[in-house]
């Protein structure tokens, strides 16, 4: 499978890179479009229509492609596939229904390929700025799919203003809703891994009261003031503007225990003043198990790449192109070292790669089952079985 | 750009006497070197916070588990003295079972010291008749009859003498079974001990109520050797299982059911290792649901007021205590049989 990326600033930059690409001969089917809110999707949309490429699309919280690091712009992976190897489906949640919008779309995938895999992204949060309930999501899918079935990917962001993310195709778009590349899975193999790095500090905490989002109290104890207390911020108490996710939580989120020795990174997002309780990206029942965090070593970079080298050795597999679904939290954690994270596996693949920085990722940690992750970067490679 | 490496950057771009290659290999050294000068000074940075936050963080945990050691000391404390009062309360109520065990056996001794009084007395009245008619034989001068007769008063007196030791036996053996054990292990015999309960047990309900009948079968073996036991804790627990088999049969007595006939047999036996102390009974049986809870301290049946739940809990704590073990057959509407097993070698 013949496969290129391109990046730019602007329509007309794409448009110039998008000539280029073409001037060889390549004639690519689908085009894989990270794009900031600021940009013009529906621009973007058109000229790939015009040269009757399928669009899946999401937008970013920064975009790249090999040598290319950008924010607030476009970064494109260009696919040859042959129709009868893929499909792309779309579909808008209503009535925040996630289950039955899994399910539909897992039987669609089903219909189409027998061994479908998928590469997946969802909206972030809506213009209502609520979360998309990306666990809910995996655990349908998966049942719906069936376990062993492989999809990676991530949700849309929007350069961090937290006010609405877009997934969208040629013709459609959603602030709510899923957007799959559906591959056949035995003529495009699918092979990735996701790495978190935040590891857990101090005692087990537990959740001991809760509503949904809202997190009131962690072993009895006011959860707001718990954690600005145990984080050196506990002057910030009286402040009703303090920004609790830009200055805090991004970089100390939860570690919370889930099924098969995993976790999840979890993370308040805001300080409910009135309900005097954290606001969570993701809900925290209560007698959630979980850690407060340090963030990711610098070693967490090489562990990426030594991981994927490991991983490319055993395998003894080349690949067509790469994939890079990166938490929207790693750029601040790992400063100019997260552009190192994604060239070394690009790198590594000696592939065209994009990618973008993401609010949550789909894929699985090495031997693990399907997951939602948090923190994560999550790569994926797409090989065609010649 | 570094602002140092700038000015180098602007040195490099301005100067004539280097090479466009030159230029462009320093250039792009140079380039390198800003950008692991910036990651130094990102990792210098972020090293800063993240120390100054996990050194707050540990502190509050540490200060936080401090408080907590401290509670559960206090716990600690308290739980220790709630357990020397429990432990208080436990040989109290121990004391008190075996108090109240002494009290079923009250009747018991009575009638068995009951029967050596009536020979003491018999026989001192006898022996009394004897030594006055010894005296007129005196008076008569007939040395043989005289004779004669201090013979009969000399039997008496032995008899007097064996019936009052029993008796002073049966005191002395009553006031062992108020006592503490000592645990002292002395080689008893097993049969002697096991009829002597059986009996005590059985005269002592009858006693209380007059009613009470049941058919006693006593089968010994005559083989078995003296084993070292606790003779009244082992006595105790024979106590116990025999007061609860007159308590089964008697239960199911209540229920008139025709041609039902009370019977509690007891027997030894050697087996290879060991020696087997079964009590059976012909009563209602143990219903499943309540078998896996009788050895449990305070688990009981009987009405409130009526057993305190420690019997069986003992029993169970002695036989283990001499290395044995005890087991129960039951089947309900048909009957239960506890048999104590105890060890004839290496007993604990």
């Amino acid at each position: 499978m013949k496969t290129k990326s391109i990046h730019g600033s602007t329509v007309s930059n794409i448009y110039k890179a998008l000539t280029n690409a073409l001037a060889d001969g390549f004639t690519p089917t689908v085009a894989i479009v990270f794009i900031s809110v600021k940009q013009d999707r529906k621009a973007i949309c058109k000229l790939m229509d015009s040269k009757n490429i399928e669009v899946f699309g999401a937008t970013s919280c920064g975009e790249f492609i090999n040598g290319h690091q950008t924010e607030g712009e476009i970064a494109i992976l260009l696919l040859e596939i042959v129709n009868e190897n893929y499909t792309i489906l779309f579909d808008e949640i209503k009535n925040g229904k996630i289950a039955d919008t899994a399910s539909k779309l897992a039987n669609e995938a089903l219909k189409k390929f027998t061994n479908p895999s998928l590469i997946l992204c969802s909206t972030g949060i809506n213009l209502k700025g609520n979360h998309f309930e990306g666990e809910k999501l995996v655990k349908s899918l998966t049942q719906s799919l069936g376990p062993d079935k492989i999809f990676f990917g991530g949700m849309a962001g929007d350069d961090w203003k937290l006010n609405g993310t877009f997934v969208f195709t040629n013709e459609k778009e959603t602030d709510c809703g899923l957007v799959a590349l559906v591959l056949n899975g035995d003529k495009i193999a699918l092979k990735g891994m996701a790495v978190t790095g935040w590891k857990p500090l101090g005692i087990t905490r537990t959740v001991t009261k809760c509503k949904e989002n809202l997190l009131y109290e962690i072993d009895g104890k006011s959860a707001v003031e718990l954690y600005l207390k145990y984080l050196g911020q506990e002057d910030k108490l009286v402040e009703n503007d303090f920004k609790i996710f830009e200055e805090l939580s991004m970089e100390y989120p939860f570690i919370v225990e889930r099924d098969e020795n995993e976790t999840v990174l979890k993370t308040p997002m805001k300080i409910d003043a009135k309900e005097s309780a954290l606001v969570m990206d993701m809900e925290m029942p209560e007698g959630s198990k979980f850690w407060f965090t340090s963030p990711p070593e610098f070693d967490i970079v090489e562990e990426v790449i030594d991981k994927a080298t490991k991983y490319k050795e055993d395998s003894r597999e080349d690949a067509d192109a790469l994939l890079i679904f990166s938490c929207a939290g790693r750029q601040p954690i790992l400063g100019p070292m997260v552009t190192d994270e994604n060239e070394g596996l690009a790198k590594i693949w000696d592939t065209p790669m994009a990618g973008f920085f993401t609010y949550g990722e789909f894929g699985r940690v090495l031997n693990g089952k399907q997951n939602f992750h948090s923190g994560a970067c999550c790569w994926v490679t797409l090989k065609e079985n010649v | 750009m570094n602002q140092h490496l700038q000015h180098i950057q602007d040195f490099i771009e301005s100067s004539n006497h280097l090479s466009e290659k030159e230029k462009t290999d320093l250039l792009k050294y140079l380039k390198s070197a800003d950008k692991d000068l910036l990651i130094s000074d990102f990792k210098l940075e972020r090293t800063e916070k993240v120390k100054r936050t996990t050194a707050i963080l540990l502190e509050e945990t540490i200060e936080e588990l401090e408080q907590k050691q401290k509670a559960i000391e206090d716990s600690n404390i308290a739980l220790q003295k709630s357990i020397k009062e429990l432990k208080a309360t436990q040989s109290q109520l121990i004391q008190s079972e075996k108090m109240a065990s002494l009290g079923e056996l009250t009747a018991g001794i009575a009638h068995e010291i009951q029967n050596p009084l009536n020979f003491v007395n018999n026989f001192s009245e006898v022996s009394k008749e004897l030594l006055e008619e010894m005296l007129e034989e005196i008076k008569n001068g007939d040395m043989e009859e005289v004779n004669a007769i201090a013979q009969d008063v000399i039997q008496n007196l032995e008899k007097i003498n064996h019936h009052g030791q029993r008796a002073d036996g049966i005191v002395k053996g009553m006031l062992q079974h108020s006592r503490s054990s000592s645990g002292a292990k002395e080689d008893t015999n097993i049969n002697v001990l096991v009829d002597e309960y059986l009996r005590l047990a059985y005269h002592g309900l009858r006693a209380k109520d007059k009613s009470f009948n049941a058919a006693l079968e006593t089968r010994f073996d005559d083989t078995i050797q003296p084993l070292s036991i606790a003779p009244q804790d082992i006595g105790r627990v024979v106590l116990n299982l025999i007061t609860n088999a007159f308590y089964a049969v008697n239960e199911k007595k209540k229920l008139l059911i025709e041609g039902y006939e009370p019977q509690v047999t007891v027997e030894t036996k050697k087996v290879k290792d060991a020696i087997e102390i079964s009590v059976k009974d012909n009563g209602n049986g143990i219903p499943q649901k309540v078998l896996d809870k009788i050895f449990q301290p305070f688990f009981t049946t009987k009405p409130t007021g009526q057993g305190t739940g420690l019997g069986l809990s003992l029993s169970y704590d002695i036989i283990k205590a001499h290395g044995g073990d005890i087991k129960v057959n039951t089947k309900e509407q048909e009957g239960t049989t506890f048999i104590i097993s105890l060890p004839t070698t290496n007993n604990a």
